[in-house]
């Protein structure tokens, strides 16, 4: 499968006023294939939007290289530009013109007409916002006029940054399931969140950063795997020192929680161990969970102490992830 | 090259600053023209009034001279029809003292001598082709503080809505984005410029239809007055490119608009009182020399148009070019 993004030993360091240097970026080797949804994870300042905007030309490498669709960033970039669609950061346009006319004037550049300006705008859901000046739009609304602009140029490569910012729940919900229906079309979505839930939801591959390197990348159950950790079982069965007890002597290793549950340190599809190894104790089970690892798991180990910076965020459900796009599509 | 030059003159055109300015000056010249038109005098009405005043002035004239060889206080006529009370020459006591008639014929010529006959508004006042000065210097300097304003804050203002990014999201070859802008910004301020002096002109039209004179408008008047206005207007879309590359540099429009200000009100005067040798190479004089389009002969420096047109080309081409530079190699980072 070729790759639409690809990074070698990127390096961006910055040089502040007082001489001293600041490296946003260290070295890092990402490899995007074609088609799907793509998700680029770290915390804030880890370097994500640093290397957006070295695979868009805003800022100049120290060091390595970028290429799109196969050739050299940014000497490349004016003849893939046509083809790529994106959001940096929060989507700046003019507070006193019209979305529709900030759109129209960003698609002259590209000679697209307001036809598709206007089928971008609905597909965003903005069709009847499109023609109130910008300064009136909430957060999530400019989100979505960002997003209508990237779709506009019906991009066969979209790098958006943080595109479910601002946007509320119902919002949000349906940004994933644009993007997810954007890669099942065969484009590439390049997406950088910190909501893991949402990226887990969302994306069939991830990489995730770390002071500006990859710590782990691929499909996101392999990222979720190197994890090293399958999940865990809750149980609720009388006094939970007793049931702990109970387990261990049943060779599975479970803890007192202080909530009165019991937390089993095996695999979730050991279930019935469980119940057989307390039920031969005369213990009987009132309440027993699976909470599968995922990727906020992995990411909040991988990532260590930044993670400090990360704001919270909702905890996917204990279910299995919903399938991801079949490799047939992207 | 094309399309993103037709996209940035769309761009021009659709931004506020533009629009507000273009309205203002539509209004701004109605707005004077009505003025004139309700003021001014029409040639029977100045004559009329010129008349009055010369016979007033006269008659004070008469009496004056009487005073005089009185040796008593003088009232003394001033051209606004007040009387300004000074003390009189004793005079000499033993001069013959000139009959009424004599003072008269003597006061009328004086006074006649020195006093303009008032004449209307003709549209020959826009622009004189023999000391190539008018009312349309008005509008001039206007024109090239607004050509630079709005040329600085078509750069400006991107960068302070932060828009930049998401220019170079669409338009990635910097030198294209940030040339055709400038060529856009030329083509809109130096078209605006012209269409708004002849709109100003136009405005003056009625009074010199109804109040005043429309004649000698001969073909050396209107080729000179064509030529000023279009000289006027190519160096108001000078004024907005300079506009384009301060603010560029500076990234921001009250930096770039600032600076050039600052630079001509004080840099300009420090350097024309410690180095007066480098005065032809200023700003100032040679803006003044190029929009009047005369040479200037101070004695201490002489100033050709030509040489204006060269110096202001060349600190224009200048700004340009290390705007363009340093757009190009600088990170857009937030």
């Amino acid at each position: 499968m070729p790759a639409v993004i690809e990074v070698e030993g990127l390096r961006k360091d910055y040089r502040r006023l007082r001489g001293e240097t600041v490296t946003a970026i260290d070295g890092l080797d990402l490899s995007v294939p074609e088609g799907g949804v793509y998700g680029f994870l770290g915390p804030n300042g880890s370097g994500k939007t640093t290397t957006i905007r070295c695979l868009l030309g805003l800022v100049r490498p120290t060091a390595g290289r970028c290429s799109l669709f196969g050739e050299a960033i940014p000497q490349a970039l004016p003849h893939v530009i046509s083809r790529i669609g994106a959001i940096v950061e929060s989507p700046a346009l003019f507070p006193t013109m019209s979305g529709r006319r900030n759109l129209e004037l960003l698609a002259a550049y590209d000679g697209i007409g307001k036809a598709t300006v206007a089928d971008a705008i609905e597909r965003v859901g903005l069709g009847g916002r499109g023609d109130d000046l910008v300064k009136t739009y909430s957060l999530g609304m400019r989100q979505r006029l960002g997003l209508a602009a990237a779709l506009t140029k019906d991009p066969a490569l979209l790098v958006l940054d943080e595109p479910a910012n601002g946007l509320d729940p119902a919002g949000i919900r349906e940004i994933r399931e644009l993007l997810r229906s954007l890669g099942a079309e065969g484009r590439t979505v390049f997406v950088s969140s910190h909501i893991l839930a949402e990226i887990q939801q969302t994306c069939d591959r991830v990489a995730i950063l770390t002071r500006g390197r990859c710590v782990a990348s691929g499909d996101v159950d392999e990222v979720i795997a190197t994890g090293g950790e399958v999940g865990h079982l809750l149980v609720r069965a009388g006094d939970p020192t007793e049931a702990a007890s109970a387990l261990h002597a049943a060779g599975l290793p479970g803890t007192a929680q202080p909530d009165g549950t019991v937390r089993v340190d095996v695999d979730p599809d050991r279930a019935a161990e469980v119940t057989r190894a307390l039920a031969a104790s005369d213990r009987w089970v009132t309440e027993l969970r699976a909470e599968r690892a995922n990727l906020e798991d992995v990411f909040l180990r991988l990532t260590g102490d930044e993670v400090a910076s990360i704001p919270a965020a909702p905890r996917p459900p204990a279910s299995p992830p919903p399938p991801s796009t079949p490799e047939g599509a992207m | 090259m094309i399309r993103t030059l037709r996209t940035e003159i769309r761009r021009a055109l659709a931004r506020r600053i533009t629009r507000g300015l273009l309205v203002a000056a539509v209004i701004g010249s109605v707005v004077v023209g009505t003025i004139a038109l309700v003021t001014s005098k029409s040639q029977d009405q100045l004559d009329a009034s010129y008349q009055r005043d010369l016979e007033r002035e006269v008659e004070f004239c008469v009496d004056d001279v009487y005073r005089w060889q009185q040796g008593s206080m003088v009232g003394r006529p001033t051209p606004d029809g007040n009387v300004q009370i000074v003390p009189a020459d004793p005079g000499d006591p033993d001069a013959e003292m000139p009959s009424e008639e004599e003072r008269r014929a003597q006061c009328e010529e004086e006074t006649t001598l020195w006093w303009d006959r008032p004449t209307a508004f003709s549209l020959r006042d826009l622009w004189d082709p023999d000391n190539e000065q008018g009312l349309l210097l008005l509008p001039a300097t206007l024109l090239l503080i607004c050509g630079l304003g709005a040329g600085a804050s078509m750069i400006g203002g991107e960068w302070k809505a932060n828009t930049v990014t998401t220019l170079l999201v669409w338009e990635p070859n910097r030198s294209r984005l940030l040339g055709s802008r400038m060529i856009a910004s030329f083509l809109v301020a130096a078209v605006a410029a012209v269409l708004l002096q002849l709109l100003f002109s136009a405005a003056w039209w009625p009074t010199a239809a109804l109040k005043g004179s429309t004649s000698g408008l001969d073909s050396v008047w209107w080729t000179d007055y064509l030529q000023a206005v279009g000289r006027i207007g190519l160096m108001t879309g000078a004024a907005a490119v300079l506009g384009v590359a301060l603010a560029g540099i500076a990234r921001s429009t009250a930096g770039g608009v600032m600076a050039i200000f600052l630079w001509i009100a004080i840099g300009e005067q420090i350097v024309s009182t410690a180095r007066p040798g480098l005065i032809s190479w200023l700003i100032a004089p040679n803006l003044a020399s190029l929009t009047v389009a005369e040479n200037i002969d101070d004695g201490d420096f002489v100033i050709t148009v030509a040489d204006a047109a060269l110096r202001l080309s060349v600190y224009v081409a200048v700004a340009v070019a290390v705007s363009l530079v340093l757009f190009q190699r600088r990170d857009v980072a937030g």
